[in-house]
């Protein structure tokens, strides 16, 4: 493979993810619960984030204030908010402590998500009852700047390389045509006058 | 010699812009088959979802691939054999002191090897992309997509085997690759067929060429399906045995047809 297809490929490779990763994908809304945790004892979840910068995490809501679940069969009791002191820490990717805090919930805090990875929650249950506290997390829609920073930088790496290198292929291959063209023209006109020399040598002899 | 012809046959079949287009498409497809990881899990069992996740991404991608692959491999083999068939370069070919069988997996290999090579490089690297976190995790993708490969392979070995058929039996290039096209076309349109038009027969089908290559590398990478469904039920090395069948099963007429000289006798 030449430098040009390799820089052609690598073009096409990084504009296709530029298109890809220079929008938002990010789920809007979601709410999650796993089981019940009793008092004073310690549940845990684990969010797998793409870095996609500043989100809400939220817990204690089964559902959002502007969002109404509105399914009739339901009683809507079942998503009442869950009024509890817990103890929050959260953990990042490098297992850096970024909230450590006794709160009652629900709350909803600014997180940023800025590392590809687990981020780890431990909710401790300090109320006097067992019951299920819901972690959710919240986007606004149509952010720019919650697309993947990873995925947004590659392509833009392989872009900028795969357009530099078709360019210094196109360059190298030009003028390599170029100077083949001059050498075939020198060695043309050599041979036309080795021809026309030889052709007068007898005269000149 | 073997070597030359091979690698005139991958400049021939690789020239520009096929290798470009391909990889585009292909990555193009391998990449809207993967989604923006916003997921919460349980702390207790974090670990056995990711890895589930990561299975679902791999098949998915797998899947979203399999009718370009087949479209891709349908016509760079239809344009291998019938090519050569048409513009007389065959005839120079089997004029040369090689074996018929040489020339036939020579450009087989031409094809079906580097469209392997794209078709998983870029599934591990779109799958690696998304759940790249550290060392560890780039290991647990590694460990999942490295079965993706035998699987690409057979199932091209299958689409191939098909195309070099058709190419056999037509050798002009433009039918060759307008049949090869349909025939994929149609094959994968029944094949994807729900159940409220064909009733039971739908869960059958998972055992067609097209779908049985994402239910094999589904079950050997430990995918989850529906608790009823009928991936559950088969093994994972009986549909790897399926795969093995299919890719043989059109590609040992075809090599005869080629190496035992059918076309001089006719």
């Amino acid at each position: 493979m030449n430098i040009t297809r390799l820089g052609l490929v690598s073009l096409i490779v990084g504009l296709i993810l530029l298109l890809n990763a220079s929008s938002q994908h990010v789920g809007l809304n979601m709410i999650h619960s796993y089981g019940e945790i009793a008092p004073n004892q310690t549940g845990g979840y684990v969010l797998f984030m793409a870095p996609v910068g500043t989100g809400n995490f939220t817990c204690g809501y089964y559902r959002y204030p502007d969002r109404p679940v509105s399914i009739p069969e339901l009683d809507p009791s079942l998503f009442d908010d869950v009024v509890l002191p817990v103890h929050l820490k959260i953990e990042d990717p490098t297992n850096k402590t970024v909230f450590e805090h006794d709160i009652v919930t629900p709350i909803s805090y600014e997180m940023d998500f800025n590392v590809r990875g687990f981020y780890k929650i431990y909710i401790t249950n300090q109320g006097n009852e067992t019951t299920g506290i819901p972690i959710g997390l919240r986007f606004t829609q149509y952010e720019p700047i919650n697309r993947e920073a990873d995925k947004y930088l590659l392509s833009i790496v392989l872009t900028t390389f795969g357009a530099v290198v078709t360019a210094v292929g196109f360059v190298v291959s030009f003028v390599f045509k170029h100077r083949k063209q001059r050498s075939n023209l020198a060695v043309n006109s050599g041979l036309t006058k080795h021809v026309m020399v030889s052709e007068v040598q007898p005269w000149l002899w | 010699m073997q070597l030359d012809l091979l690698t005139s046959e991958l400049r021939k079949v690789w020239g520009r812009p096929i290798l470009e287009l391909v990889i585009g498409f292909v990555f193009l497809m391998a990449l809207s088959s993967t989604q923006t990881m916003t997921e919460i899990y349980s702390l207790e069992q974090y670990q056995s979802n990711f890895q589930l996740i990561i299975a679902e991404t791999l098949v998915d991608a797998l899947t979203s691939l399999t009718l370009p692959l087949t479209l891709f491999c349908g016509l760079l083999v239809s344009l291998s054999f019938a090519r050569d068939y048409e513009q007389g370069l065959m005839q120079t070919l089997l004029s040369l002191p090689i074996s018929r069988a040489s020339i036939f997996v020579v450009k087989f290999v031409a094809v079906v090897v580097p469209l392997t090579v794209i078709a998983w490089s870029t599934t591990f690297f779109v799958t690696a992309l998304n759940f790249y976190s550290d060392t560890n995790t780039l290991i647990t993708v590694f460990s999942h997509a490295i079965w993706a490969l035998p699987i690409i392979l057979l199932a091209l070995m299958f689409y191939a085997g098909m195309a070099s058929m058709i190419s056999l039996a037509t050798r002009k290039t433009v039918p060759a690759a307008l049949i090869t096209l349909l025939t994929s076309f149609f094959v994968g349109f029944v094949s994807m067929l729900p159940e409220r038009t064909i009733g039971a027969l739908a869960n059958y089908l998972i055992f067609t060429p097209y779908k049985a290559p994402s239910v094999a590398l589904g079950r050997i990478i430990g995918m989850r399906y529906l608790p009823d469904a009928i991936e559950n039920t088969v093994s994972p090395w009986v549909m790897l045995g399926l795969l093995i069948f299919y890719s043989v099963v059109l590609l040992v007429p075809t090599y005869l047809y080629f190496t035992k000289k059918f076309e001089v006798k006719e």
